[in-house]
């Protein structure tokens, strides 16, 4: 009976060919929208992925919720790898959430993929919106309309030896010219003047955008005469050996690290690092200025996006949203989270970052910090960024070649 | 079996079942999802029409799809050979009867041991180019004069992988070969001995020939360990520099989970399967000529 064998197995075969085939039309008309609880609130879903900060949120949402009796808002953790994939699984079978948090270059892609609302309007009305810092304020725009509000923001700086400086008797770079005089006095046998991240990720290109809108440079004008000029920059440190060649796979944990076993005079990296340089080396002396410029000082932003779904109740997520970006509650929150709020007002009225040494540097660089993009394509744009470094890195291609072939593979994609 | 009792095959079922289940379903949904058209969008509107090979030809104009195929290949032929090698090497000697022999054996297990990605981030610090211990070492001993960029540069940063995985891989092809060697009949040795044989003519005439079952599957085995590697890659050099370590997990990694060009992601994947297959169809080949021979 060798045929009845074979018969059932293909049978069991080819169902499970046509369940995997079936699997994605299954749509399901349940809305996860519009649902008000027992006692007659709207409520409102929102996802986030904050895990060091979850029980802080848990208490700002009941604060929210005891405050007033319209809305409920409840939270949902979704890993941050995931929560692209599964917005667009919820976007096919109709169960988004309503309110969902993001990274601010995803925001574009989002809002592209047709996930989010349209809040342009809202934006534009709210009184204070004009407090907001601009560039995280234009992370939300995609083909020149608002689909969300910045949440949290933080920006990359120059961090600094103290103790070698005042040895050789310099003060920390403002310029390029300087940055690279420093870089290669302050190197010797077993350290490094300076450590940027060029690895091939995002990090390598998040660590370039200083350097190119120093220069008056853009993502989309990579073949330009100031692209050029930030990236040579960067080679010609590596060339006169005031960085190590291991940048290339450096990422900027890895920055961190030697910078607190004091490699490396100098770096360029984010506030997040500050709490583990205490850490790993506490009797290290270090200093942060804002990353030295060409034409202007400049840096750039990361954070989040908070972003309100195309099927919710608009009007009601909104108010949240208002609520949670007051300054009384976004101070508590980025405070809590370890970024920088989004706001002016919030910056330069709160005494926290104001009086910590290292926070404080961060507030004129935050005011300075480019978004990447905003691009819905932007892991595209950012792959042939880090190409072109790699590339003329390595010498694998003169600067100029690798920045318009990456100028050219952006054409495309935009 | 005999035949008109096929209610037998029943009992095989659970097992099928769930070989289907859980190796199959995926599979299947895999090469479905790489002859379809499925992005973040069309994930979002429902809309997956199939587009049949498009994928496969939209892979092979990837930037660096071409050199990934290549590096993958060069990356587990070259770990493949030097770790059976190695390894067939250290179980000739551990299988001398001497002393501390078994503990020795156990503490090269160790590397085996250690999580990859742990493996991944030593080996990337001791092959840093300062200060890293590789360049310190050969330095010292005066082997060169200048530090070699183990992963900065694009000409050698594959081999410094490859060498990274060989240290991982042999403990694996030490032991399954010690393992065989145990299991060698003694007489044929002593026969040999009497008729005047030495070390060489006993090692390739009588070990190597009794040892193929065992070498075909250290091969197999270590092939596909090797040709799937992601962590050593992602976490050393994640690709770079330019796309020199690039391979067809890390490419398929970066098309479905940063770009989410699923199927796309799904083509690459699919690749690295047939591959897979093939090499597995050619073994199974070998053994069943093995074994009617």
């Amino acid at each position: 009976m060798k045929k009845g064998w074979l018969l059932s197995f293909t049978s069991l075969l080819l169902f499970f060919m046509l369940s995997a085939c079936g699997g994605g039309s299954s749509i399901t008309e349940e809305s996860g929208t519009d649902t008000e609880t027992a006692d007659g609130k709207q409520e409102i879903l929102l996802w986030h992925y904050y895990t060091g900060s979850e029980e802080y949120l848990t208490e700002l949402l009941d604060k929210f919720n005891e405050s007033q009796d319209e809305v409920h808002v409840k939270s949902e953790y979704v890993p941050f790898s995931d929560i692209k994939k599964q917005l667009s699984i919820g976007s096919a079978g109709g169960n988004l959430p309503d309110i969902i948090i993001s990274d601010t270059v995803d925001n574009a892609s989002l809002a592209s993929m047709g996930v989010l609302a349209d809040i342009t309007e809202k934006v534009e009305d709210w009184e204070q919106t004009e407090n907001f810092l601009d560039s995280p304020l234009q992370s939300t725009v995609y083909e020149g309309k608002h689909y969300g509000m910045p949440l949290t923001s933080n920006a990359l700086g120059l961090f600094y030896n103290k103790g070698m400086f005042e040895k050789a008797g310099m003060e920390p770079p403002e310029t390029w010219e300087e940055l690279k005089k420093a870089a290669a006095e302050l190197t010797t046998e077993d350290r490094k003047g300076l450590g940027i991240s060029a690895v091939k990720s995002e990090e390598a290109t998040f660590q370039f955008y200083p350097f190119l809108y120093s220069a008056g440079g853009d993502y989309q004008h990579l073949e330009s005469e100031e692209a050029k000029k930030a990236l040579s920059l960067i080679k010609d440190m590596l060339d006169n050996d005031s960085m190590s060649e291991d940048i290339l796979s450096s990422t900027q944990d890895d920055l961190a690290t030697k910078f607190s076993s004091e490699q490396l005079a100098m770096m360029v990296n984010g506030p997040w690092m500050i709490e583990r340089l205490q850490e790993n080396n506490p009797d290290m002396d270090f200093g942060i200025v804002p990353i030295p410029k060409d034409k202007q000082v400049s840096s750039v932003l990361g954070g989040d996006n908070i972003e309100i779904t195309k099927e919710a109740n608009v009007d009601a997520a909104w108010e949240f949203l208002t609520w949670l970006l007051a300054p009384e509650q976004i101070e508590g929150f980025t405070k809590n989270t370890g970024y920088f709020p989004p706001r002016q007002d919030v910056l330069n009225d709160s005494d926290y970052w104001k009086n910590d040494d290292y926070l404080q540097a961060f507030i004129p660089i935050m005011e300075v910090a480019e978004a990447r993009g905003p691009s819905p394509d932007w892991p595209k744009i950012s792959e042939a960024i880090q190409i072109a470094i790699q590339e003329s890195l390595t010498d694998s291609k003169p600067v100029e070649e690798a920045l318009s072939d990456a100028a050219a593979k952006v054409e495309e994609v935009e | 079996m005999k035949k008109g009792r096929w209610g037998e095959y029943l009992f095989i079922y659970p097992a099928v079942i769930f070989m289907l289940l859980l190796i199959g379903y995926p599979l299947i949904y895999n090469i479905i999802l790489s002859f379809q058209d499925v992005d973040l969008n069309s994930l979002a509107t429902g809309d997956k029409h199939f587009v049949w090979f498009d994928n496969y030809k939209a892979l092979a104009d990837q930037d660096g799809f071409g050199i990934s195929v290549w590096n993958t290949i060069v990356y587990t032929l070259g770990s493949v050979v030097f770790q059976v090698v190695i390894g067939f090497l250290l179980a000739l000697f551990f299988s001398m009867k001497f002393k501390l022999a078994s503990f020795l054996r156990g503490v090269v297990m160790i590397s085996w041991l250690i999580p990859l990605t742990i493996t991944a981030l030593l080996y990337k610090f001791m092959m840093g180019s300062g200060e890293g211990i590789f360049n310190q070492m050969l330095m010292g001993i005066g082997f060169i004069d200048d530090p070699i960029q183990w992963l900065s540069n694009p000409d050698i940063a594959l081999w410094s992988v490859i060498i990274a995985n060989i240290w991982v891989g042999i403990p694996f092809n030490m032991l399954l070969l010690s393992t065989g060697l145990s299991n060698l009949p003694e007489d044929v040795y002593e026969s040999a001995s009497l008729d005047g044989a030495n070390w060489f003519q006993k090692l390739f005439k009588i070990t190597i020939p009794l040892l193929r079952p065992v070498l075909l599957v250290v091969l197999m085995l270590g092939f596909i360990y090797t040709f799937k590697v992601f962590d050593l890659v992602f976490v050393m050099t994640g690709g770079g520099p330019i796309n020199s370590t690039e391979v067809l997990s890390t490419i398929a990694y970066r098309l479905s989970f940063n770009e989410f060009q699923f199927s796309l992601g799904a083509a690459a994947a699919n690749i690295l399967f047939i591959i897979l297959l093939f090499v597995s169809v050619i073994y199974l080949f070998m053994i069943n000529k093995d074994e009617e021979a």
